[in-house]
């Protein structure tokens, strides 16, 4: 079972890497990813700006705009990868030649998230060395620690938002199975993506909804956010043992959004009639 | 507007009416309204500051949901224009419209003339949920007709630039029969010019992404102190600018769409 498993996350990843769809959503990542780190450079060299972190370009400069990049928008890019490992699959039939073979359904979907899992932790490590060296290419040198302080600090961001790209991978998938309608299964992805990212993590929005039910609501409802979540872990990265008490409720409510959104594509992969 | 143009546009649009993502969309942007006046009515119950302009008030009020209204409804034009075109092209059903007596160029006509009518709808449905709950939690504003043609230049801004957006989910649609390419170009686009160029503002960036374009044309729009008729003025080279760049992609879209073999 084991090594069917694994047989499925390598077909998986290798028809990730091959899909014209990925090639040309990994080109928009890019181009995002450059125009952000241009944008940072202008900001940066901007003659009037305050910078809360010390004056010039410092490696935290760069880690949060990793983050930021990681989770804004390589949630986004798992949307579409989700929808890709499920949607195009069911369309080309492979899918159903899949379930066909004498195998377990959750060895499919088990080797499915972890093809796609391994997917996007290369997607991102790739999108990391790329940002860095537009921020070397623009900037300079700006790791100003020892370099495996750094080294730590890129390591808990890559591992927060991968977690998070995984919650909106999953979510895809499970959307992707559920409904019968390609264009309406993506749309609802991105829709999910929109109103968790873009929406509910909106200090605005959270500000409204505290002024209706009661002051204390409005850090309950901007802390729904898996973005929200993600930045309250990444910054506490400098002294993770320490800080400990402060973000171990980010990791609950992140792990929580991870396993309901796993939970839900395995119940639906099992349950629901693909073909 | 011939008879065919006519009639492929209202069944685009008695088409598109139903989908539930319209229906799902347009409900959620009504409950995010809600929130937003409610959540400004209640805070102004709470605080102990002067009492603010209700012409202020008004203005703030439609821009501080804005940019969610604008952010959903260019959504929507983008999954009405992928259902539209590239979907019909993808099941096939578009060869039955192409074997009636129509010209190709009704046919495009027809479907973006239904396209943003439903679209031009939607903004007005749901600026004026929002207007009427405004009016409601805080009754009449001191310049209230000043304010209607300011809410309506915005909602004639937020419309081109759905227009252009739909426009080139159309184009996607005419380029490739594929429906998972318009798709996923559609997605990209949206990502590329919503989520990420709206925080880089400089003067060249604008004239090649409608959002920026957008974003920064609505500015002042609840800046009371530059009166609409000045805001208008300043803003009006860049509406035309807008329209021809609808005009200019709709004509190619014509044009390779009369030319291509289905």
């Amino acid at each position: 079972m084991v090594n069917n498993t694994f047989q499925i996350a390598v077909k998986e990843f290798d028809n990730l890497l091959s899909n014209r769809f990925i090639i040309i959503i990994f080109t928009v990542y890019i181009i995002i990813m450059s125009i952000n780190a241009y944008f940072d450079y202008f900001v940066i060299n901007l003659p009037d700006i305050i910078h809360y972190e010390g004056a010039g370009v410092s490696n935290s400069n760069f880690l949060n705009g990793l983050s930021f990049i990681l989770i804004y928008y390589g949630t986004a890019i798992a949307v579409i990868i989700g929808f890709c490992s499920i949607s195009i699959e069911k369309k080309s039939n492979t899918l159903n030649t899949l379930i066909t073979k004498p195998l377990y359904r959750d060895t499919v979907i088990n080797g499915k998230l972890i093809g796609c899992a391994l997917f996007l932790c290369l997607v991102s490590l790739l999108a990391s060395m790329m940002y860095l060296s537009e921020w070397m290419v623009l900037m300079g040198n700006i790791i100003d620690l020892p370099i495996y302080t750094f080294l730590f600090d890129t390591i808990v961001v890559l591992l927060v938002s991968w977690v998070c790209q995984l919650i909106f991978l999953s979510t895809s998938m499970f959307l992707s199975i559920i409904i019968k309608d390609d264009v309406l299964a993506l749309f609802a992805g991105m829709f999910i993506y929109i109103f968790m990212i873009n929406i509910i993590s909106n200090a605005s929005f959270a500000l409204s909804l505290g002024n209706i039910f009661g002051s204390h609501w409005t850090g309950f409802i901007a802390g729904l956010g898996p973005d929200n979540l993600a930045y309250g872990i990444i910054k506490n990265s400098n002294d993770l043992i320490g800080n400990y008490p402060g973000y171990i409720s980010n990791v609950v409510n992140l792990m929580a959004y991870l396993v309901i959104s796993i939970v839900l594509s395995y119940i639906a992969f099992m349950r629901r009639d693909i073909a | 507007m011939s008879s065919a143009i006519f009639g492929i546009a209202k069944n685009e649009f008695s088409r598109c009416i139903g989908h539930p993502l319209v229906i799902g969309l347009t409900i959620f942007l009504c409950i995010l309204a809600l929130i937003v006046v409610s959540g400004n009515y209640m805070s102004i119950q709470k605080s102990q500051q002067e009492p603010i302009d209700s012409n202020v008030l008004f203005l703030d009020i439609t821009s501080s949901s804005i940019y969610w209204i604008s952010s959903i409804l260019s959504f929507l034009s983008l999954s009405i224009g992928v259902v539209s075109m590239a979907g019909e092209r993808s099941s096939g059903s578009i060869r039955v419209l192409l074997s009636k007596p129509v010209y190709r160029m009704e046919i495009i006509m027809g479907k973006f003339i239904g396209i943003n009518s439903l679209i031009l709808l939607l903004i007005l449905f749901v600026i004026s949920i929002c207007i009427a709950l405004s009016l409601i939690a805080f009754g009449l504003p001191s310049a209230f007709p000043e304010d209607i043609l300011r809410v309506l230049s915005l909602a004639f801004l937020l419309f081109l630039l759905c227009a252009i957006f739909t426009n080139i989910v159309l184009l996607c649609g005419v380029l490739f029969k594929d429906i998972y390419t318009s798709l996923i170009l559609s997605t990209s686009l949206y990502l590329i010019w919503f989520i990420s160029w709206p925080y880089i503002w400089t003067d060249f960036l604008k004239l090649i992404n409608p959002v920026l374009l957008y974003l920064i044309l609505i500015r002042d729009y609840s800046n009371t102190h530059i009166s609409y008729l000045n805001w208008v003025s300043s803003i009006l080279p860049y509406i035309t600018y807008m329209l021809l760049e609808i005009l200019a992609i709709f004509l190619i879209n014509c044009y390779i769409f009369t030319r291509e073999e289905i």
